[in-house]
C-alpha cells in the first residue's frame, strides 16, 4: 500500500479509525483485493510504479456522513478523492491523482431526489447514473430527455463537473452549462449551496442559476474545490419530432464552406441538434450517426486515398477527385438534426438546405424522420443518446480499431479544442499524423471532429491503451507531445486523464501561468490542509508544491 | 440496500424497472428457472457463432435474449431490474468489450463473472458446446473471491455470471 509522502501509518490508521465511526467499518475498505477495485482500468501506467493508486476507500451514504469524513481527512491530513460512480474511463475511472489518497466513493448517494416536468428540471445526487436518471425519468411518467454522454454508467454529476458533453439540443447536451444549482461540502466540511439554493427555503433552486453575488459554481468544476453532493440540471422536455438531415459535398476543399455553414445555421437556431461531420468516401463514420457505428462492418483503408487526405495539395486533390468519380460517393457529408414541432423541423431542414445550396454540386439527402416515442425498429437501429436514452456503445467497441494492432484493454483521449472551421481540422490532422509517425506509432484515419460544442469543435483522437509498458510508454510520450504541438498552435485540451493534467495545465500558461497561480491561491484558502484530490487538474496544495 | 460489496464497483440500481424494449430474436420458452440454475442467457446477436448455444439453451427450457451491439440496452431493461430483485446467474455470449461493461456494472448488484470461455470452444471447436459448459457452471456453488476483471477478452466470449460467495460482512 502506497501512501502519501507525508502521510505516516499512524496518521493513516487514525484517518481509518474515524472513517469507520464516521461511516460504520463495514463501509471503509481497506484490503488488497478491494483497493485494486478503485485501479483505473484504463490506466496507461498499469503495474508501474508511477501507476496511481488508493490507499482506501470510504463510501458515505449521506451528506453528514460525507462532511464527518472531510472533517476526517483534515484532522488525519489523510487526502480524499470523491468520486460519483467512478466509471470515467478514459478520463481517469476512480483513481486518485495523488497516490495513496483515500477514494471517498459517493455511489451510496444515489437517489434522484426530484423530477420536475413543469420546469424540466431534476435533482440529483451524486451515484445517480445515467442509467437510473433515465429511468426515474420514465417512472415518473416525465416527458423529459436525459441528455447523455458516451458513457451511460456515469454520473451526471461527475460528468457535468469534468464538463463533459452530450448529443441533443445544445443546451442541454453542455452538461456544465445545463446544471442548476449546487450542494457542496466544502474541504472543510461546512455544507454550501449556491445559486437561489442559498436562500434557506429557496423555491426556485432549479429554476434560476445564478443567485445572487459572484456565480461560484464554476469553481467546483474541473477543480479539487469542494464535494458536490447534489446538482440539479435542466432537461430537454421530449420534442414532437426529430428530423435527421444529410448534405454531400463532393470537393475536398469544400469542407470550410460546409463547416462555415453548418456553424452559421447552428448559431443561428435554425440547426438545432448535434451536427456532425463525416467523410462517405473514407466510409469514417459521422459522428452521432447510428449507421455506421458497428465495426464488425468496417472496410480496409484505402491508404493512398488516405494519404491524400492529408496532404490537401493538387496532386491530392485530383486522386480524391478522380475516386469521387469511380466511387459516387461524395468527399464530404454534413449531419444536421432539428428537434420540434413536425411543421417546424421540416421547415428548419427546408432553410438548412437553401443556405447548403451554395455550396457547388451540393447534394441533400433523404431526411430520416422520427416521431416519438420511438418504434421499436427505430429504437434497434439509431445512436441512442440522440435520443436522450443511455448507451454503452462505445464501451463496447471503443478498443477495436482496424489501425490498432497492439492488444488494447481500453482507450485515452486526447482531446484539443480547435476553431470551428475546416482549415483547423486540416491542419490539426497532418499535425497529428506528423508527430505519430515522428513517434513510430500507426497513424490513424483522416478523422472528422465532434460537434459538441457551439462555436468550438474537439479534435479527440483515441490511442489504446494496453498491457504492455512498453507501448504505453509510446503513446503516452505521442499524446505528451500532442498536448505540447497543439498548444503552440493555441490548441487547448477540454479534459484529460490524471496522468497528464498537470502538463495540460502547463500549456494554460498565459501571463506567466497567472491561471494556475490563482487556482492555487482560491485552494489554499478553501482547503489548507490540502487533503482534497491534490493534483486533480493539475491544482495542487501548498503541502504538495515544490 | 445495496451491500458493501457491491458499492465497490458498479452503477446504477435502486430505481423502479420501466416498460421493455424487444430484443429479437428471443426465445422465452419457460418461466425463468426452468433451465436449472440459469435464469437467462443473453447474447449479441452479431457475435458470430452465438445463435447455436442460444437455440440450445432455449430448447432446454432457459429464457433467452438477445441484443445488437450496445449491451446498454439488455442492461438497462433486463439485467439490471432483475438483479435489483436479488442475485440470479445468468449466462451469455458477447465480444469481451461488452462482457467487459457488465463486469463493471454487475458488481453492484452482487453479481461477478465466473467463468469465460473463449468462443468456438476449445477443443470441439464447436460453439454450441458452450451451452452445455456453462449450463453445468451455473449448477456449481460460485468461487470465492470472484472480483471484476480490469482486463478486456479480445473476441467472442462466453461468460456466467454468479452471485458473489461470501458477500458483506
Amino acid at each position: 500500500m502506497r501512501l502519501p509522502h507525508d502521510v505516516t501509518p499512524e496518521m493513516f490508521d487514525r484517518a481509518l479509525k474515524g472513517f469507520r465511526d464516521a461511516v460504520g467499518p463495514e463501509w471503509v475498505f481497506t484490503s488488497d483485493e478491494d483497493v485494486a477495485l478503485y485501479r483505473d482500468a484504463y490506466s496507461p501506467f498499469w503495474d508501474e510504479p508511477e501507476e496511481r493508486v488508493a490507499s482506501a476507500a470510504v463510501a458515505p451514504a449521506n451528506v453528514e456522513q460525507v462532511q464527518a469524513c472531510v472533517r476526517v481527512a483534515n484532522q488525519t491530513s489523510l487526502p480524499v478523492y470523491p468520486i460519483s460512480t467512478g466509471k470515467n474511463l478514459g478520463y481517469g475511472g476512480s483513481a486518485p491523482a495523488l497516490s495513496g489518497s483515500c477514494v471517498l466513493d459517493l455511489k451510496r448517494m444515489d437517489r434522484v431526489l426530484d423530477v420536475d416536468e413543469a420546469n424540466a428540471s431534476v435533482l440529483v445526487e451524486p451515484g445517480v447514473s445515467y442509467f437510473d436518471l433515465y429511468r426515474a425519468v420514465r417512472d415518473a411518467g416525465a416527458k423529459l430527455w436525459v441528455d447523455c454522454p458516451d458513457p451511460g454508467w456515469g454520473s451526471p454529476i461527475g460528468n457535468a463537473l469534468d464538463r463533459g458533453g452530450g448529443y441533443t439540443r445544445a443546451q442541454f447536451r453542455n452538461h456544465f452549462d445545463a446544471h442548476c444549482g449546487m450542494e457542496v461540502v466544502l474541504p472543510t466540511g461546512e455544507l454550501m449551496r449556491t445559486g437561489m439554493g442559498a436562500m434557506p427555503g429557496a423555491r426556485t433552486w432549479q429554476q434560476y442559476k445564478p443567485g445572487f453575488g459572484p456565480w461560484v459554481d464554476g469553481l467546483f468544476s474541473q477543480s479539487n474545490f469542494g464535494v458536490v453532493t447534489k446538482m440539479g440540471f435542466w432537461m430537454m422536455p421530449e420534442p414532437e419530432a426529430c428530423l435527421i438531415g444529410r448534405v454531400y459535398a463532393n470537393r475536398y476543399e469544400d469542407l470550410p464552406a460546409l463547416l462555415r455553414i453548418l456553424t452559421h445555421l447552428e448559431n443561428s437556431g435554425i440547426v438545432n441538434g448535434m451536427p456532425g461531420l463525416g467523410s462517405p468516401l473514407l466510409q469514417r463514420r459521422v459522428p452521432a450517426d447510428p449507421q455506421a457505428s458497428d465495426p464488425y462492418g468496417a472496410t480496409g483503408i484505402d491508404q493512398a486515398l488516405q494519404d491524400a487526405f492529408y496532404a490537401g495539395d493538387d496532386k491530392a486533390r485530383a486522386l480524391i477527385a478522380d475516386r469521387v468519380k469511380q466511387t459516387g460517393r461524395s468527399c464530404w457529408n454534413a449531419l444536421v438534426k432539428f428537434y420540434g414541432p413536425e411543421k417546424l423541423v421540416r421547415l428548419q431542414w427546408e432553410i438548412a438546405k437553401e443556405a447548403f445550396a451554395d455550396i457547388e454540386g451540393l447534394r441533400a439527402g433523404d431526411p430520416e424522420f422520427y416521431g416519438f416515442p420511438l418504434s421499436d425498429e427505430d429504437l434497434a437501429k439509431v445512436h441512442k443518446p440522440t435520443f436522450g436514452i443511455p448507451s454503452l456503445s462505445v464501451f463496447n467497441f471503443g478498443i477495436r480499431t482496424d489501425h490498432q494492432p497492439e492488444l488494447a484493454v481500453g482507450h485515452q483521449a486526447f482531446s484539443p479544442v480547435i476553431p470551428r472551421t475546416g482549415e483547423a481540422i486540416f491542419e490539426s490532422n497532418r499535425l497529428f499524423a506528423q508527430v505519430l509517425k515522428e513517434e513510430g506509432l500507426p497513424v490513424p484515419p483522416f478523422h472528422l471532429p465532434g460537434c459538441v460544442w457551439e462555436r468550438a469543435i474537439m479534435m479527440i483522437t483515441i490511442f489504446p491503451v494496453t498491457r504492455d509498458a512498453e507501448t504505453n510508454r509510446k503513446y503516452r510520450k505521442a499524446i505528451q507531445r500532442l498536448v505540447v504541438e497543439a498548444a503552440r498552435r493555441g490548441w487547448g485540451e477540454y479534459r484529460t486523464p490524471v496522468i497528464y493534467q498537470d502538463l495540460v495545465m502547463g500549456t494554460y500558461s498565459f501571463g506567466d501561468h497567472a491561471l494556475r497561480r490563482f487556482h492555487e491561491t482560491v485552494k489554499d484558502a478553501l482547503d489548507p490542509n490540502g487533503i482534497l484530490s491534490p493534483g486533480r487538474y493539475g491544482i495542487w496544495p501548498r503541502r504538495n508544491r515544490g | 440496500m445495496m451491500t458493501r460489496r457491491q458499492i465497490l464497483v458498479g452503477s446504477s440500481g435502486g430505481l423502479a424497472a420501466g416498460a421493455a424494449w424487444a430484443f429479437a430474436p428471443t426465445w422465452n420458452v419457460s418461466a425463468p428457472g426452468a433451465g436449472g440454475d440459469l435464469a437467462l442467457f443473453l447474447f449479441d446477436r452479431s457475435v458470430h457463432g452465438a445463435l447455436l448455444p442460444g437455440r440450445a439453451l432455449a430448447r432446454r427450457g432457459v429464457a433467452v435474449r438477445s441484443f445488437h451491439g450496445d449491451v446498454g440496452v439488455p442492461w438497462l431493461e433486463v439485467l439490471e431490474p432483475m438483479w435489483r430483485r436479488g442475485p440470479r446467474p445468468v449466462a451469455g455470449i458477447t465480444d469481451g468489450g461488452a462482457l467487459f461493461c457488465l463486469e463493471q456494472l454487475a458488481w453492484r448488484h452482487g453479481m461477478a463473472c465466473a467463468l469465460r470461455l473463449a468462443l468456438p470452444v476449445a477443443r470441439s471447436g464447436r460453439s454450441e458446446d458452450a451451452a452445455d459448459m456453462l449450463l453445468r457452471a451455473a449448477g456449481q456453488p460460485p468461487g470465492s473471491g470472484l472480483r471484476p476483471s480490469t482486463d478486456m477478452a479480445r473476441g467472442p466470449v462466453a461468460w456466467l455470471f454468479q452471485p458473489v460467495g461470501g458477500n458483506g460482512r
